[in-house]
């Protein structure tokens, strides 16, 4: 069946069989993942999915059913067990019936942008540019491990519900990056570029890949990766941190990302990914950094991962402050939990992974508003210090307060001026207190929206691409951890 | 689900519909229904069936993949010809092995039909349980039920044939109050052998046991890890030791100590899919029978896991461990056994003049693969132990250890042992543990 004709079908099931309210979110996808790893290639896949769900709200209570068959009798069976489950359960209910903010329904389309077809693009040209990376990186004896990726994802989709709506959306997404693992002298070290987690990645085409100019980057990245095997470890104590853009976007996707997300604030989360200190009676009152801390979400900026033109439960796309000038001033909502805070409407903010999940909350794009220092000006000014940059390792206690992150690399500060390369650069801090010490932000001239495909949330485990827009910023006496 | 018959048809079709030289074909099949609940409310449900049909060909020495989420004619030729485009547009590969022929796989049940067939009514019976028990304890029950059943099913044109189909049950909950959270969670393939009432009873124990917590300063300390708590720690070692890739990269702390001693000698580690407590297919992904694997025995380095690829490499034979090929993360050990001692958690805090019970970890994370010392939080009931009896509970600590040294300093073993998941998944049938000087660093506010 086509995908109008399956979302009318579903939504007149649900409601035949007793549903207060219905959605169909029809998804198909296509993704191309391609790595070279030591000289072998050692991914190139095709994966395809197409499949349906069907979401009802029967006596107040949700019911969810998904499969990959696109029939009539396929969708007449996921209204049916959605709705019997939402019947089910809805005896737990009781009087505390699930409520939605008001959204009016629209029918529209929206497409992402996209230069160049990534999937026009030929495999040998793309794997011809990763086996050049692979083999740069790999001309010094220390590197035991190169690995050169490339990740493209299209995907199309379709969300109708019982109030009107009709939506159909497209998007491509690019992206790609380059690792070295080098070993020697007891020890083994990483350095990834630009990224980790697999590189940089938006939503675009093949001129992502293209910009990233990856072999201009091999010689840097294999050397610092031999490098810090001889480098002396950070040292134990209390210095000033510069964050490279790429760890400030962790830290705003760890520490103000996932506690701002309004499921988790009110309880829903609390089974595994934990819950959240910016608890409702913050909203408005509660100083979450210094005055130069203003974090915004989005679903509207170009080229984000989290750029939409409706959410998936039909909530138009947005902006709007998190943080401003450091106090709590915003949440990521949908439509259930605005209503539970009495907001108007939904932010805008509920996602679902591929067609087979239900939509929770989830991050927009969510990014630190640039300052107006010059990077140069910024460690100039820093007497001592370290500058840390690209993601090693992170943790952060389930109430998104204690967190410790490691970077692959740190440069040493004295006086103003890098000095000595400082391996495991390990800082601890608690949120609120971090972002209080942030005393200078660079200007939007080293701003980067980066992309990040695989943010984990939800229990079953749901993946989510989010962005994260920031440049270096400083952060005044923060404890390093030795080791 | 895809029963036996119909996922072998469907399975050897897609066969069919690949011309190359060689082709495999990997159907998972999984049928999942879950309730999430939170304050005795459920929040979020499911009812979901999918299919992961992925073909790999290889013609003229050249191997390409692709995959669909459907097992639909249409769908299928479209991946083979994906497959076969995939192929072609790269260079010859010297090192392909051929695919495995027919092998004779050890069998494994843990099929319960009863988890199959297991309800939302069922479910929400289980719910409103744990709802009563937490509130009799002026608690508030989160949690999850969630009932899964898979089937796999591999074939090559080389005459590999295998089948296999498990369920898995798993019910969780959170126990909370305004300053404490208890947790605990039981995975079966038999969801006749949870008990919810039971742990719900575990979860509010705990959660009734942690209110007024108060601040221990972090320093390093015996501590009492219970099974969760491991299974935590032991993902690293799975991930970053274990696997031959881990080795010939020398990320491993087993690099070049095999035959050596590494850990306490009272540590076994195996990776033994056919421990009664693990659940999966009696195959790998490249169809070769899974066989159970000595790591460290007695606290000496043994071993690692294989899949073929590393196996030729090595001069030795495929263990049963390779993830779907190809893959960048080499053979991995997805059934880690911990041995177990002669203790029980309260023996190890009757011994202990000073020490931190946990609970639970949340969030840990690798620092350095070489000495696996990781990073995390305790969390769902942290407790100081003061001459041999629990004193009082604790606001979370972070500890930074390595995993190496800490396994170095064993104090019990725990004798009763656990399937526990970990944070960023995996399962692993563990004891609990007692270890000397573990090394929390900092601490919260909860």
């Amino acid at each position: 069946m086509e995908p109008r004709e399956l979302a009318a079908c579903g939504l007149d099931e649900a409601r035949a069989r007793g549903a207060s309210y219905a959605e169909v979110r029809v998804v198909r996808s296509e993704a191309q993942n391609l790595g070279v790893r030591n000289g072998a290639i050692a991914t190139l896949e095709s994966p395809a999915s197409e499949g349906f769900s069907v979401r009802v709200l029967r006596e107040g209570a949700w019911g969810f059913a998904a499969s990959p068959r696109s029939t009539r009798e396929a969708v007449v069976g996921a209204a049916g067990r959605a709705v019997a489950a939402a019947d089910a359960l809805s005896r737990l209910r009781g009087e505390r019936r699930i409520e939605l903010a008001p959204n009016p329904p629209q029918v529209a389309r929206w497409e992402g942008p996209c230069g160049r077809d990534p999937f026009g693009v030929s495999l040998e040209e793309k794997l011809d540019l990763l086996r050049r990376c692979d083999a740069g990186l790999r001309t010094r004896p220390e590197v035991v491990a190169a690995s050169c990726t490339m990740s493209f994802l299209r995907e199309h989709s379709w969300y109708a519900n019982s109030e009107g709506a009709f939506l159909e959306q497209r998007f491509v997404r690019s992206g790609a990056g380059l690792l070295a693992r080098a070993a020697g002298h007891g020890d083994v070290q990483t350095r990834s570029y630009p990224m980790s987690f697999g590189g940089q990645f938006v939503q675009g085409g093949y001129e992502a890949v293209e910009a990233l100019d990856l072999p201009a980057h091999v010689k840097r990245t294999r050397d610092e990766a031999v490098a810090l095997l001889e480098a002396p470890p950070c040292p134990a104590g209390v210095r000033d941190l510069i964050l490279g853009s790429s760890q400030v976007a962790l830290q705003l996707h760890e520490s103000c990302g996932h506690p701002c997300e309004l499921d988790r604030v009110l309880g829903a989360e609390v089974d595994l990914a934990g819950g959240s200190f910016l608890t409702p009676d913050k909203l408005g009152r509660f100083r979450y950094g210094s005055d130069l801390v203003t974090i915004v979400a989005d679903s509207v900026s170009p080229g984000g991962l989290a750029t939409f033109g409706f959410d998936h439960e039909g909530v138009p796309a947005g902006r709007w402050p998190l943080v401003e000038k450091g106090m709590l001033t915003g949440y990521l909502t949908n439509r259930e939990t605005a209503r539970a805070i009495g907001e108007d409407a939904s932010r805008g903010a509920a996602r679902a992974h591929g067609w087979a999940s239900f939509p929770i909350i989830r991050m927009v794009n969510i990014s630190l508003e640039p300052g107006t220092w010059d990077l140069d000006a910024l460690v100039a000014s820093t007497e001592d210090g370290i500058l840390c940059d690209t993601v090693k390792s992170w943790s952060i206690d389930q109430m998104r307060l204690n967190f410790q992150f490691t970077t692959e690399v740190g440069w040493e500060i004295k006086g103003g001026k890098i000095g000595r390369l400082l391996k495991n650069p390990t800082y601890q801090g608690t949120t609120p207190e971090f972002w209080a010490s942030c005393d200078a932000i660079a200007s939007r001239r080293h701003f980067v929206l980066w992309g990040i495909p695989q943010c984990g949330k939800g229990n079953p485990m749901q993946i989510a691409e989010v962005s994260h827009g920031a440049a270096p910023a400083r952060f005044r006496g923060i404890r390093f951890v030795g080791p | 689900m895809l029963e036996k018959a119909e996922a072998s048809l469907l399975a050897h079709r897609a066969l069919e519909a690949a011309k190359a030289d060689e082709t495999e074909v990997l159907l998972v099949s999984r049928r999942t229904e879950y309730v999430r609940f939170a304050d005795g409310l459920p929040t979020q449900d499911g009812s979901v069936e999918e299919f992961d049909l992925a073909i790999r060909v290889r013609t003229e020495g050249r191997e390409g993949k692709a995959s669909a989420g459907s097992t639909e004619e249409g769908a299928v030729r479209a991946a083979a010809q994906r497959a076969l485009a995939s192929a072609r547009a790269r260079p010859p590969d010297p090192d392909l092995l051929p695919l495995p022929g027919a092998a004779t796989y050890v069998p494994k049940n843990d099929f319960a039909e009863d988890t199959a067939a297991h309800s939302f009514p069922a479910k929400a019976a289980a719910i409103a349980t744990a709802a009563e028990v937490a509130r009799e304890r002026n608690l508030r029950a989160s949690g999850r039920f969630l009932t899964e059943a898979v089937s796999s099913t591999i074939v090559n044109s080389r005459g590999c044939a295998a089948h296999h189909a498990s369920t898995r049950a798993s019910f969780a909950v959170t126990a909370l109050s305004e300053d404490s959270e208890g947790w605990c969670e039981v995975t079966h393939h038999d969801v006749a052998r949870l008990d919810p009432r039971a742990v719900a009873a575990r979860a509010a124990e705990k959660g009734a046991l942690g209110r007024v917590p108060r601040d221990l300063p972090p320093r390093r300390i015996r501590v009492v890890l219970e099974p969760p708590a491991v299974a935590n720690l032991l993902f690293f070692a799975a991930t970053q030791a274990f696997g031959a890739r881990s080795v010939e990269e020398g990320a491993s702390f087993l690099v070049g100590r095999f035959g050596e001693r590494v850990l306490d000698p009272r540590i076994t580690i195996e990776d033994d899919l056919f421990h009664p407590l693990h659940i999966g297919a009696p195959f790998d992904g490249e169809g070769m029978p899974a066989r159970r694997v000595s790591l460290v025995e007695g606290g000496i380095a043994r071993g690692v896991v294989h899949d073929r690829a590393s196996a030729a490499r090595h001069g030795t034979t495929s263990t049963g461990h390779s993830l779907p090929q190809p893959n960048e993360a080499g053979p991995l050990p997805t059934h880690l056994v911990l041995g177990s001692g002669d203790k029980t958690v309260e023996e190890m805090v009757r011994a202990s003049k000073e020490a931190v019970l946990v609970s639970r970890i949340h969030y840990a994370n690798l620092i350095d693969p070489r000495t696996l010392t990781v990073t995390g939080m305790t969390r769902s009931g942290t407790f100081c132990v003061r001459d041999g009896a629990l004193a009082y509970p604790i606001r979370n600590l972070r500890f930074t250890e390595s995993l190496v040294q800490a396994l170095g300093r064993v104090v019990a073993i725990g004798g009763r042992r656990e399937l526990a998941q970990a944070f960023f998944g995996g399962d692993f049938v563990v004891p609990a543990l007692s270890v000397e000087d573990f090394a929390f660093t900092s601490s919260t506010t909860f």
